[in-house]
C-alpha cells in the first residue's frame, strides 16, 4: 500500500513507524495501569526497555531460524553475494520470537531488580495486543504477511509491494489480524481493570492469541515461511503456548493476592 | 561506588549520543542499536541505584530515542518473514 513515507528528505518505513507508535502507546497504557499492581513508573519504563531489547533480538533470531533451510539451499549464491545475505538477514522479524524475547527481557529485569515477574507480565498483557495491532497495520502498509488469493468483498490489490504479489486480489489478513488484536486489547483492558489473581491476565492473553493466530495462519498467503509437517512455525508455537497459557491461568503463584471482589 | 556510577552515567550519555549519529548510516544503524542497548542497560543500573543522577537520566532518554530511531532506520521497507523470503525466492 504505502511502504515508506518521506520525512525531512529521509525515507521512513511505515512498518517500523507503526511498531514504534504501538510500543509508545503500549508503554503509556502500562503506565496508566501500573497503580493496580503497585509498580512505580520508572520500573514500567525500564522493564519495557529491557523487553524492547528482547523483542528486537528475539524477533530477529526466530526469523533467522525459520529461514535457515532456504539459506542452506541458496548458500552458493549467498556466499558469492554477501550483500544479498545481509539484506535477507536484516529484512525480517517474527512476532512470536519478539514475544518470547520480550518475556525474557521482563524476566531478566525482574530478577535483576527484585520485582515480581508474573505481576509485570499481568501489567503488560493488555499492551501486547495493542502493540501487535499497530504492527499488523504496518504489515499491511508494507504488503508483507499477506493473505490468500481472494476476490470477494474487501479484497486488496497491491501495486508496488516488495513482499506481496502485485496485481493479485488478496484477503487483507493483516487488517483482520490487527482488528482481532485490538478487540483482544479492549477485552483484556476490561477484564484487567481491577486486580485479578496473579497470572490470569497473561494466561488469558496467551490462550486467546494462540487460538486466534492458529486460525489466522490458514488464511496467510505467504507460504514461504517455515512449514513443518503441514503446519507453520507460528502454529507450532501457538500449540505450545495454549497449555502454557492455561498453566499461567490456573497456577497459584506464591505471591498470589486474593482477587478483588467489589 | 558513587564514582563508578558517575562513570557508568557518562558512558550511557556518550553511547546515547553516538547511537543517534548512526541514524544517518542506513543499514549500519544496527551498530547504533547495539550502542543504545549497552547505554540503556548502564543508565538504568545507575538510575536504580541513585535516581537523582541527572546524567544517567539524560543517558537513558537519549538511548531510548537512539534505539527507536536506529530501529526505524534499520528496519527496511520489507520487514516480515514473507517479504524477505520472497526476495530470496527470486533466486531459486
Amino acid at each position: 500500500m504505502l511502504p515508506t513515507i518521506v520525512v525531512l528528505g529521509r525515507e521512513i518505513s511505515l512498518y517500523g513507524l507503526m511498531g514504534v507508535i504501538g510500543i509508545f502507546f503500549g508503554v503509556l497504557a502500562a503506565i496508566y495501569r501500573r497503580k493496580i499492581y503497585h509498580i512505580n513508573k520508572e520500573d514500567v519504563i525500564f522493564s519495557s526497555c529491557y523487553a524492547g531489547i528482547g523483542l528486537l533480538l528475539g524477533a530477529k533470531l526466530l526469523f533467522i531460524i525459520t529461514i535457515i533451510p532456504d539459506l542452506i539451499k541458496n548458500r552458493d549464491l549467498l556466499i558469492a553475494n554477501p550483500k544479498l545475505l545481509l539484506h535477507i538477514l536484516f529484512g525480517g522479524l517474527v512476532f512470536y520470537g519478539g514475544l518470547i524475547g520480550a518475556f525474557l527481557g521482563f524476566y531478566i529485569y525482574s530478577r535483576q531488580y527484585k520485582i515480581n515477574f508474573i505481576t509485570l507480565l499481568d501489567l503488560i498483557a493488555p499492551s501486547i495486543p495493542l502493540i501487535h495491532g499497530f504492527g499488523r497495520i504496518g504489515c499491511f502498509t508494507a504488503g508483507c504477511c499477506y493473505g490468500i488469493e481472494y476476490d470477494g468483498i474487501f479484497h486488496v490489490i497491491f501495486e508496488r509491494s516488495q513482499a506481496a504479489p502485485n496485481g493479485v486480489a488478496l484477503l487483507p489478513v493483516q487488517l483482520i489480524s490487527s482488528g482481532i488484536n485490538f478487540l483482544g486489547c479492549i477485552a483484556l483492558f476490561i477484564y484487567a481493570r481491577k486486580k485479578r489473581k496473579s497470572g490470569r491476565v497473561i494466561g488469558i492473553y496467551l490462550i486467546f492469541y494462540s487460538i486466534a493466530r492458529f486460525m489466522i495462519e490458514f488464511f496467510r498467503g505467504d507460504v514461504a515461511r517455515g512449514i513443518f509437517y503441514g503446519v507453520s512455525t507460528s502454529q507450532w508455537i501457538s500449540l505450545l503456548l495454549i497449555p502454557i497459557g492455561f498453566w499461567f491461568y490456573t497456577k497459584k503463584f506464591s505471591t498470589v493476592e486474593e482477587e478483588t471482589m467489589n | 561506588m558513587e564514582n563508578q556510577n558517575n562513570n557508568k552515567a557518562t558512558a550511557s550519555l556518550v553511547l546515547g549520543i553516538v547511537s543517534l549519529v548512526f541514524i544517518f548510516f542506513n543499514m549500519y544503524a544496527f551498530v547504533g542499536i547495539i550502542l543504545a542497548i549497552i547505554g540503556l542497560v548502564l543508565g538504568i543500573q545507575v538510575q536504580k541505584e541513585s535516581p537523582e543522577n541527572g546524567m544517567a537520566k539524560a543517558g537513558v532518554v537519549l538511548c531510548i530515542i537512539g534505539l527507536a530511531l536506529c530501529a526505524l532506520t534499520f528496519i527496511a521497507c520489507v520487514i516480515c518473514v514473507g517479504g524477505a523470503l520472497s526476495s530470496l525466492r527470486f533466486f531459486y
